[in-house]
């Protein structure tokens, strides 16, 4: 995938951007807010990742500009202000993702992957996901393993179906939190992992196979099998 | 100051007491001094100077005037005309010119003021007028003046008092300000000595003033020390683990670690800052109609699994709909800090009780788990940052989790409560 980080501070910049490239990502740069406006307007990029205070042209503002323009690239906000309105500030301004420094680099490698995932046009229509032997009809709201049929619940459908949407990319704790329970919280225990192994109960998978843990990070379902 | 409001009075007062009392002196008798002047002229200017005439004027005008009386002498001083007969003794001089008798009248003791002329043929003429109410008016005019001047003589001793009062008052606030100032100590506080005046209720609202700070300075400081005590166990080991990398090469398990205990102390300072933007957030921003039995059951939904590996039963009585405003993601940490409070404590077996009721107008959650509860003596520190009772000294946590409900319940407007569940702990939060 391909991604433009517009952040000023250079430490933060250059760490994103070798972890990024290191991942097999290409990564072009900008370091103030024109700059970046005109790159993003004039390249094609599978998201952006942006700062929210930025020298010139503030985050918001460039944030603004795209989405007027029609553009409608994954944004992820990177902020140092943690207060309690700014993430709901940036969502509404047209971000599609918040993240507050100081941050671990896989959790911004998870969402920016997401991002781009998201913008894929393969991801975009299909009913049926698919990994290894377990196959999920979102229309019918099946899941089979080995042609076997699996009676998940609810929430554990919507568990599967985000690691699915996302197969092959590490998908965090928070992002699983926001993605499947739809809040934005910090939970002082791993809550999700017991769901998790509830899961993998569930789908037999015994030995943690298909549903693979990443220490201290999140969960993966790997994509060939 | 004090003592110059204090002359600046006295000033005035003595410049008014000397001109009343100068002013009645001066008048008084003018009128009745024209008066007599125009009866004198009167009988000089008759148009034939005879004694018959003279007479005859006299009688008419005492028959007329009550007020006025006449003497009428030829110039050995024999009498000739007029009700003044014989020439009083006590003649005394009032003013240049006028003189004064007392007259025995039928009704009593009357005082006249009289001018005697004497005419070119050497006939003397004596004219009196009652002055009576002349001299009461007098007398009422010095009386007024006296009071006067005793009312100005309070006035200036209540002022003085007053600005004494005052300027010493204003002092004493400005002295233990300047104390706080040059020592830094918040305790100290204005001596307040009564009741009634502005100036101490000034003071008490300034002591108001002080204790507010100096509880907000105590738990600032108390929130510092905290962190620099709690999160130096944990920088030290981080420390510790770095430096035992030195020389070797860490396996990928151990980087973890170490990342994992960053990321640890990195989420306290986080959960801190969040804290503190909570109790300094203005309420009225991006808050909607959320409902609390909703978010409720969601956080039961998450927390359910947590609790059923622990064997430890969930109940719950949760009203259909409970809707009140704020923000929804920060509704779900509260609720999620009090089950994941309530699931670490339980022993295993035991059971957590859930309650969303609506009780008058307010909705009130309760929570009770089946865990050693807090004695009353903790229940309120345990709100405290950092703040480890006996019984979860050795639990892991943050021991910000208590901290952070009770930010976002008064972010909400909401009560948080602690009671005891016999055995166990009821949290209970009144929206």
């Amino acid at each position: 995938m391909k991604f433009l980080i517009i952040e000023d501070d250079a430490k933060i910049r250059t760490y994103v951007e070798r972890g990024l490239k290191e991942a097999g990502h290409a990564v072009d740069t900008a370091a103030d807010g024109e700059t970046g406006l005109h790159l993003a307007m004039q390249e094609k990029y599978d998201a952006l990742v942006i700062d929210r205070m930025l020298p010139g042209l503030d985050g918001l503002a460039i944030i603004r500009t795209l989405r007027g323009s029609g553009n409608m690239t994954g944004i992820l906000i990177l902020s140092a202000l943690g207060d309690v309105d700014d993430r709901v500030k940036g969502i509404r301004t047209g971000g599609d993702d918040y993240l507050v420094k100081p941050f671990a680099f896989i959790e911004l490698l998870a969402r920016v992957e997401a991002l781009g995932k998201r913008a894929s046009p393969v991801a975009a229509q299909t009913n049926i996901l698919q990994a290894a032997d377990l196959e999920m009809d979102l229309l019918a709201r099946k899941v089979r393993r080995s042609g076997k049929v699996i009676e998940l619940q609810q929430r554990e459908f919507r568990l599967l179906e985000y690691l699915l949407k996302f197969k092959g990319q590490l998908v965090t704790r928070t992002m699983l939190l926001e993605g499947v329970w739809d809040y934005h919280f910090d939970p002082q225990t791993s809550v999700i992992d017991v769901h998790i192994s509830r899961l993998r109960k569930k789908l037999g998978d015994t030995d943690n196979k298909l549903i693979k843990t990443v220490r201290g990070a999140g969960y993966i379902i790997e994509d060939s099998h | 100051m004090a003592l110059l409001f204090t002359l600046l009075l006295t000033a005035a007062a003595c410049i008014l007491g000397y001109f009343l009392v100068d002013f009645g002196r001066q008048d008084f008798l003018r009128e009745t001094e024209a008066a007599i002047d125009i009866e004198i002229r009167t009988l000089a200017n008759l148009e034939s100077h005879t004694p018959a005439a003279i007479t005859a004027y006299i009688t008419r005008r005492e028959a007329h005037d009550k007020t006025v009386k006449f003497r009428y002498e030829n110039e050995r001083g024999a009498w000739l005309a007029g009700t003044i007969d014989p020439v009083p003794t006590a003649l005394k001089k009032l003013t240049e010119g006028v003189l004064r008798f007392d007259w025995q009248a039928d009704s009593g003791q009357e005082t006249f003021a009289a001018k005697i002329h004497t005419f070119v043929d050497g006939s003397r003429i004596i004219v009196a007028r009652n002055i009576d109410d002349l001299i009461a008016s007098y007398h009422r005019l010095q009386y007024f003046s006296v009071l006067i001047m005793f009312l100005m003589l309070g006035v200036i001793l209540v002022s003085f008092g007053i600005s004494y009062f005052v300027v010493s008052r204003i002092n004493r606030i400005a002295a233990t300000a300047q104390q706080i100032v040059d020592t830094g100590d918040l305790s100290r506080r204005i001596g307040i000595d009564s009741e009634w005046d502005d100036l101490s209720n000034l003071s008490r609202v300034l002591n108001g003033f002080l204790e507010r700070i100096e509880i907000l300075m105590h738990s600032a400081r108390e929130v510092s020390n905290s962190i620099a005590h709690d999160l130096r166990t944990p920088l030290a080991g981080l420390r510790g683990e770095i430096e035992t990398l030195k020389g070797g090469k860490a396996s990928d398990e151990k980087i973890d670690a170490i990342l994992a205990d960053a990321d640890r102390i990195l989420s306290i300072f986080q959960a801190i800052l969040r804290i503190a933007n909570l109790q300094r957030a203005s309420r009225e921003q991006f808050r909607s109609h959320v409902d609390l039995a909703h978010i409720l059951h969601d956080v039961t939904e998450l927390y359910e699994p947590l609790a059923q590996e622990k064997q430890i039963h969930l109940s719950s009585d949760i009203m259909d709909s409970a809707v009140v405003t704020g923000d929804s993601d920060l509704l779900f940490q509260l609720l999620a800090n009090l089950f994941d409070n309530a699931i670490k404590f339980s022993p295993p077996g035991s059971s957590i009780t859930l309650q969303l009721a609506q009780s008058n107008d307010r909705i009130i959650f309760r929570i009770s788990d089946g865990g050693p509860g807090i004695p009353d003596h903790e229940k309120e520190k345990v709100f405290r940052h950092f703040y480890r009772g006996d019984s979860s000294r050795h639990t892991p946590g943050s021991g910000l989790g208590l901290s952070l409900a009770k930010a976002i319940a008064e972010y909400h407007g909401a009560q948080i409560m602690l009671e005891d569940a016999n055995p166990g702990l009821c949290v209970k939060i009144t929206f």
